[in-house]
C-alpha cells in the first residue's frame, strides 16, 4: 500500500504513521508524511497512491475541499481531524472512517479495518464526489440505480437514465456504499432500494430486474446473498 | 397695580359690572401737603409712622354687591366718602399700638354707598413694620364675589403645576439616593425642588393672608429662590451637556448676586436672573448641537420657548411665562433625561457584555479543538514512546493554564505576565513541534499594561501560519518608546504559500477588540507581509 499522511503537526504526524506500521506491518510500500495541503497536491499528481489520511484543519484553513477532491480519486480516504463537528458531512461525501483526535491504537485499527470490510449502516454515503470538467459534481447516491465496474472505473448509472464515471473501482466502492448496496455480480454494485425482481432462470442463472425495468445478471455465487438481503 | 387687572381677568364674569379703579391718588405725610408724587406713593423709601393716601372712585354703574381690594405695606382705617368703613389691623401713632394687617384686604360696602358717582375713599395708614417703605399697591372696586374667587384659576394651575414638580424633584432625589449616584439626577431634583419653592412662594398670596411684615421677607426669599434656580438650572445644563466649566459657572453666580444685591425692583431682580440663566444654557445648549449630542435639539426648542416672551413681557415675564414656560422645559428635560440615562445603561451593558465575550474568547482560545485536541495528541506519542519529556509537556501545559487563570478576568495586565504566558506556551508547543522554539524580545518595559492575550494571539497565528523551518526565533517583539505612547512590533517569518487574508481573521479581531476595550481610541494596529516577514505593530498612545 502506498500511503499519504497529511498532517502539520510533527508529534501527531509521527504519532499517526508510527500506528499505521504496527498495524499495517509489511503491507506498506509507502508512507510520506507532508504538512500542508498544497504539498499534499503536489504528492497526488505525482504519484498514486492507495490511502489517504487526511487532517481537516491544517494551518488555520479548513481542508472540506481537498477531501471533496480526494474522495473523487481512486484512493480510500481516512480523516483524522481535532474538530468532530464536520463528521457527519465528512461520511456523507464517503470517506472511509472518520478518527477523532486524540486517538489510539485500537481505534486506528478499527478504522483500518474497513479496508476489508466497509463502513457500517449508521455512517450512510450521501454523495458521490466525481470530477467532471475540472470541477467537482457531487452525485446523490439516492440517484444511482447501480454501478458498472468498467476496469479501473466504475460506471454510475442514474435514475434519470445517464451515466457518470467515477475514479474508484468497484471494490473501492463497494466499501463506501455496503449497508445499501449489493455486489450482485464481479461486475455490478446495485442498490438494493432499486430491485424490483429476483428471476431465476434455472441452470444456474440469475437476474435482477430493477424498478425501470432494466435486467442485470446475477452472480451464480452471489445469488444466496442478493436473496438473503432482499428479504 | 396692572396685575390687579391680572388678577380678575378669570373672574370677571361677563354680566359683572366692570370694575373701577382708584384714581387722582395722592399721599400726605405727617406734616406735609397732599401730593400726587408717584416715587414717595410707590417707591417711599426712609419714612416709618403715620401717612394719609386718598382717590377718587368714579362709578359708572351700580354694582350688586360692590367691595374693594386693595393693597398697602401697612395698617390702615378706610374711609368712604369721609365716614369710617373698616380697617386692616389697627393703625397707631407709636410701632408698640400698632396692629398688623394683611397684605391684602377686601372691604365690603352697601349697595348704597356705591352709587354712580365720584366717591372719596381715604387711608389713614402707620407702616412700622414696613422697614421704613412706602408701597401703594392699588385699590379697586368691584363685585364681591369677583374679588374673592380672584385668582382661583392661576393658583389652581400653579399649585398643581408645583405639586408636580415636587413630585418629580422627590423622585429623582430618591433614584439618586436608592438607585443611581449620577450627578444629573440630583441637580434635576434639586432644580425641580427650587422652582417648586418658587412657585409656592409666588402664588401663596391667593391663598395665604399674610400679615403685611411678611412682604419684604417674601420677596427676598423669591429673588433668593429665583437665584438659586437660576444657578441649578445652569449647573444642570452644564453637566447634562457635560461642560462643566468652574469659571463661566461662578461667572453667572456673580451676576446674580449682582442682580440680587442691585437690581432695582423685584421684578427686575427676576427677570434679569432668569434671563442670564436661560442665555447661559442656550450658549451650553448651541455647543452640545454644534457637537451633534442626542437631545439638544428638543432641549434647545424647549429653552426657546422659554425665553422668548421675555422680549415682549419683559418684567411681567416672571409672573406666568417664565413658570409655564418652564414646564414645558421641565417636561422636555424630563423625558430627555429618561431617554439619555436609558442610553447610557444601555452603553454600560454593552461594554459589560464585551467584557464577558473577550474573556471567554480568551478562555476559548486555550481549549479550542485544534489546540488541544492536537496537544493532547502530541502528549499521547510522548507518553508512549518517552514518558519522561510526556511529563515535561504536562507540566508545561500545567504553567500555561495557571498564567491563563491568572490573566482571565482583567482588562490590562503588565507586559511580564503576557510574556510568561506566550514562553509557556511556545513550550508546550516546542513538545508538538519537537523541536526548540524561541520568543525574542528587545526595547519591552515589563511594567507596561496591554491587554490579556494580545501577544499570545499573535504567537498562535505565528505558529499556524508561519514558517516553521526558519532558522530564526518563531516570534520577535520588539518595543520602541514614543512621546506619550509606545509601540510594539511583532514578526515571524512566513513561507510563500500562507495567506494573507489574515488581516481580518478572528485572532487580529480579537486583539483590536481588547484594545479598544482597555485603550479606547487611543491605539492603532497594522498588519501585512513585507519581504517574507508578517509583521504586526500595535501602538498604543498615553502611558500607563
Amino acid at each position: 500500500m502506498n500511503i499519504l499522511i497529511v498532517e502539520d503537526y510533527p508529534q501527531v504526524a509521527k504519532r499517526v504513521a508510527r500506528l499505521t506500521r504496527v498495524i499495517l506491518g509489511d503491507s506498506v510500500t509507502t508512507l510520506k508524511c507532508v504538512p500542508s495541503f498544497q504539498e499534499a497536491e503536489a504528492h497526488l499528481l505525482r504519484f498514486s497512491i492507495d490511502l489517504l489520511l487526511l487532517d481537516l484543519n491544517l494551518g488555520g484553513r479548513d481542508g472540506f475541499d481537498l477531501l471533496k477532491r480526494a474522495v473523487a480519486k481512486s484512493f480510500q480516504t481516512i480523516v483524522i481531524s481535532a474538530n468532530g463537528d464536520r463528521a457527519l458531512e465528512a461520511f456523507e461525501h464517503g470517506v472511509l472512517d472518520f478518527v477523532p483526535k486524540p486517538f489510539d491504537l485500537k481505534r486506528m485499527q478499527k478504522a483500518f479495518s474497513r479496508l476489508n470490510g466497509g463502513k457500517s449502516v449508521s455512517e450512510p454515503v450521501r454523495y458521490l464526489a466525481v470530477k467532471e470538467l475540472g470541477r467537482i459534481r457531487l452525485v446523490e447516491v439516492q440517484d444511482i440505480l447501480y454501478i458498472k465496474g468498467a476496469g479501473n472505473y466504475s460506471e454510475l448509472v442514474l435514475s434519470n437514465g445517464s451515466a457518470v464515471l467515477h475514479e474508484k473501482n468497484l471494490e473501492g466502492l463497494t466499501l463506501l456504499l455496503s449497508p445499501h448496496f449489493e455486489r450482485i455480480h464481479k461486475s455490478y454494485l446495485v442498490r438494493l432500494a432499486a430491485a424490483e425482481d429476483l428471476v431465476i432462470h434455472g441452470g444456474g442463472r440469475y437476474s435482477l430486474v430493477l424498478k425501470n425495468d432494466e435486467v442485470l445478471p446475477v452472480g451464480r455465487t452471489r445469488y444466496k446473498e442478493l436473496r438473503r438481503r432482499l428479504c | 397695580m396692572l396685575y390687579f387687572w391680572f388678577l380678575l381677568l378669570s373672574s370677571v364674569e361677563v354680566k359683572d359690572t366692570p370694575p373701577v379703579m382708584l384714581e387722582e391718588v395722592e399721599i400726605k405725610l405727617l406734616d406735609g401737603d397732599w401730593i400726587s408724587d408717584e416715587e414717595i406713593l410707590y417707591q417711599g423709601e426712609g419714612y416709618s409712622g403715620v401717612f394719609r393716601i386718598r382717590g377718587v372712585f368714579n362709578i359708572k354703574e351700580g354694582f350688586e354687591e360692590p367691595a374693594i381690594l386693595f393693597s398697602v405695606l401697612g395698617s390702615c382705617d378706610i374711609f368712604w366718602d369721609g365716614d369710617w368703613v373698616g380697617k386692616n389691623g389697627t393703625p397707631a401713632e407709636t410701632a408698640q399700638g400698632e396692629r398688623p394687617g394683611r397684605f391684602f384686604k377686601i372691604l365690603a360696602l352697601s349697595k348704597a354707598m356705591a352709587q354712580p358717582g365720584a366717591h372719596q375713599f381715604e387711608m389713614k395708614i402707620s407702616n412700622w413694620q414696613a422697614g421704613g417703605k412706602i408701597r401703594f399697591y392699588g385699590a379697586q372696586l368691584a363685585e364681591l364675589r369677583s374679588l374673592t374667587q380672584a385668582g382661583r384659576w392661576e393658583s389652581i394651575t400653579f399649585m398643581s403645576l408645583c405639586g408636580y414638580f415636587t413630585a418629580v424633584g422627590s423622585l429623582f432625589l430618591l433614584f439618586f439616593i436608592l438607585v443611581e449616584r449620577r450627578e444629573t439626577y440630583l441637580v434635576f431634583a434639586l432644580l425641580c425642588m427650587s422652582v417648586s419653592c418658587l412657585m409656592a412662594l409666588e402664588y401663596m398670596k391667593y391663598f395665604v393672608d399674610y400679615a403685611y411684615y411678611y412682604h419684604f421677607p417674601r420677596l427676598r426669599m423669591i429673588a433668593g429662590f429665583t437665584g438659586l434656580s437660576g444657578l441649578l438650572l445652569v449647573w444642570f445644563f452644564q453637566v447634562r451637556f457635560a461642560r462643566k466649566n468652574v469659571w463661566s459657572f461662578a461667572l453667572v453666580g456673580f451676576l446674580m448676586l449682582g442682580f440680587i444685591l442691585y437690581a432695582p425692583g423685584y421684578d427686575t431682580k427676576s427677570f434679569l436672573i432668569m434671563v442670564t440663566a436661560l442665555t447661559a444654557c442656550l450658549h451650553i445648549v448651541l455647543g452640545a448641537l454644534r457637537r451633534k449630542e442626542k437631545g439638544a435639539g428638543s432641549v434647545l426648542a424647549g429653552l426657546v420657548f422659554c425665553l422668548a416672551p421675555s422680549i415682549f413681557a419683559a418684567w411681567r415675564y416672571m409672573d406666568i411665562y417664565f413658570f409655564l414656560g418652564f414646564s414645558a422645559l421641565i417636561v422636555i428635560l424630563l423625558i430627555e433625561l429618561a431617554i439619555h440615562a436609558r442610553s447610557q445603561r444601555k452603553a454600560l451593558e454593552e461594554t459589560r457584555l464585551q467584557a464577558s465575550l473577550l474573556k471567554m474568547e480568551l478562555m476559548k482560545k486555550h481549549i479550542q479543538p485544534h489546540f488541544i485536541m492536537n496537544t493532547l495528541t502530541s502528549l499521547v506519542e510522548w507518553i508512549e514512546e518517552n514518558p519522561k519529556t510526556g511529563i515535561k509537556m504536562i507540566e508545561a501545559l500545567a504553567e500555561e493554564f495557571r498564567i491563563l487563570n491568572g490573566i482571565v478576568d482583567e482588562t490590562l495586565i503588565p507586559i511580564g505576565q503576557e510574556l510568561a504566558l506566550c514562553r509557556a506556551h511556545l513550550q508546550v508547543m516546542s513538545h508538538t513541534y519537537n523541536r526548540n522554539l524561541e520568543l525574542a524580545v528587545s526595547g519591552v518595559d515589563l511594567d507596561q499594561s496591554i491587554p490579556p492575550g494580545m501577544f499570545h494571539t499573535l504567537l498562535e497565528n505565528a505558529l499556524t501560519h508561519g514558517d516553521m523551518t526558519a532558522d530564526a526565533p518563531t516570534m520577535t517583539i520588539s518595543g520602541e518608546v514614543g512621546v506619550n505612547e509606545m509601540r510594539y512590533v511583532v514578526s515571524n517569518p512566513v513561507s510563500g504559500h500562507s495567506v494573507a487574508k489574515k488581516k481580518t481573521g478572528s485572532g487580529l479581531a480579537y486583539v483590536r477588540a481588547r484594545l479598544e476595550a482597555g485603550f479606547s481610541n487611543r491605539w492603532e494596529l497594522e498588519a501585512g507581509i513585507k519581504d517574507g516577514i508578517w509583521q504586526t505593530a500595535i501602538t498604543i498612545g498615553g502611558c500607563s
